[in-house]
């Protein structure tokens, strides 16, 4: 049994840049060849969250049976649950055939939201018996797109993924840091058809911002230029953190994993914090911005490719709340 | 901090601007199909290479290049 594993699910419906091109074909390719993305995977209305996490964990589980039986606690990071009440991670153990020793539970966290599991999952297996913990993330967020969101269309794509974590492993993940805006809770929302406010006749209104993306207060709704500028200003500041709390200098980081919103922002946060471009990890091109699944595919790339032996990796997520979340692991 | 330095930055940037093309007096906001991507390019380039933060409230308050220049200055 490996003591660090991740195996992660793409829907097989792709799209693609020509897709997107014909779609609006008075956007500049000129204008988004910065974002690095050339695809992204959609899942299909009647796949859910769930359902793409179930298949990443399949995978995890099928490629190595001696996890069944390690499983002691199932988190599951998503924006989308498959019901009010029980808690999806509770369908998911019954569906991948886990034992009934074991916790389960959800937990609502968008792109900072695999750094928080992880930190979730150390914390768990510190305070109990458990030899490991299945922690899955499942993103369906083109479910809420809006057709003419373009921005939002072009970046984002979905992904399950699954990542054991053994207890063995625990003393590898150092010491985390975090943030939390609060204020910021408007700069990424779905307002409507919550609890605070459930769907009305103002809901489905499009709204157009400066740049002629269209949306609602039914879906998705990103201000890009604030999340960007959040992003520049604050990250430098917490990979310091990070480094600080963890006894660490920069030059002793072989690898930079954070979440890939996009390539724009990882190239522009390299050359701020001077770091050099083979040591911060970009791939995306394939899948664009899988929110809180896209550490853990960077990671299971990296690990194929047997790229993470010996390495210390600093791993920040950052997004909606506003929020950020980083440690390293010395893999 | 030049006013010059800042217009070759921005040709540098925008992949699709030949250098010359932009003046101080021109008006950004018109260049050839101005997107978000542009806004975040020029967010970008302010904090790297001249420290200054920029908001999305700043290219509505501002026009032309002089005054986005001006405007980054003042926040030096």
């Amino acid at each position: 049994m490996k003591d660090f594993s991740i195996a992660y699910y793409l829907p097989k419906k792709t799209y693609t840049n020509e897709e997107f091109f014909g779609d609006f074909p008075d956007e500049k390719i000129d204008n988004y060849l910065k974002l690095g993305i050339e695809s992204r995977h959609i899942v299909e209305p009647y796949e859910t969250a769930s359902d793409i996490a179930f298949a990443a964990a399949k995978l995890l589980l099928d490629s190595d049976r001696d996890l069944l039986d390690n499983v002691e606690h199932i988190l599951f990071c998503t924006q989308e649950l498959d019901f009010y009440t029980p808690s999806t991670a509770v369908t998911l153990q019954h569906r991948l055939k886990l034992q009934n020793n074991c916790s389960a539970f959800d937990f609502n966290h968008g792109c900072a939201g695999f750094t928080y599991g992880l930190f979730l999952a150390k914390s768990m297996l510190l305070s109990s018996k458990g030899t490991g913990a299945l922690f899955l993330t499942g993103y369906t967020l083109t479910k809420v797109l809006h057709p003419g969101d373009k921005s939002s269309r072009f970046l984002f794509g979905d992904a399950g993924t699954a990542t054991f974590i053994s207890q063995s492993f625990v003393h590898k993940i150092g010491k985390f840091v975090f943030k939390t805006y609060g204020e910021q809770y408007e700069a990424i929302i779905v307002r409507d058809g919550f609890a605070r406010q459930p769907i009305n006749d103002e809901s489905h209104r499009p709204l157009a911002d400066h740049f002629g993306n269209i949306t609602s207060r039914a879906n998705f709704s990103m201000n890009g230029i604030k999340v960007f500028t959040f992003a520049i200003r604050t990250i430098p500041g917490v990979a310091k953190e990070i480094l600080k709390i963890n006894n660490l200098q920069l030059d002793q980081i072989d690898l930079f994993v954070f979440h890939q919103a996009n390539a724009f922002i990882l190239e522009s946060l390299a050359k701020k914090m001077k770091i050099s471009k083979d040591k911060m990890v970009i791939d995306l091109a394939k899948t664009g911005n899988t929110g809180q699944s896209s550490i853990p595919i960077v990671l299971s790339h990296l690990i194929k490719e047997d790229q993470l032996e010996g390495k210390i990796v600093m791993l920040i997520g950052f997004g909606t709340g506003l929020s950020v979340a980083g440690t390293v692991i010395k893999y | 901090m030049e006013i010059n330095d800042f217009i070759a930055d921005l040709e540098e940037n925008f992949d699709n601007l030949d250098p010359g093309t932009l003046k101080p007096e021109s008006n950004y906001h018109e260049i050839d199909e101005w997107s978000s991507m542009h806004a975040l390019i020029v967010i970008a380039l302010a904090d790297t290479e001249y420290g200054v933060i920029l908001t999305g409230e700043d290219f509505r308050s501002t026009e032309t290049v002089e005054e986005l220049f001006l405007l980054m200055k003042s926040r030096k």
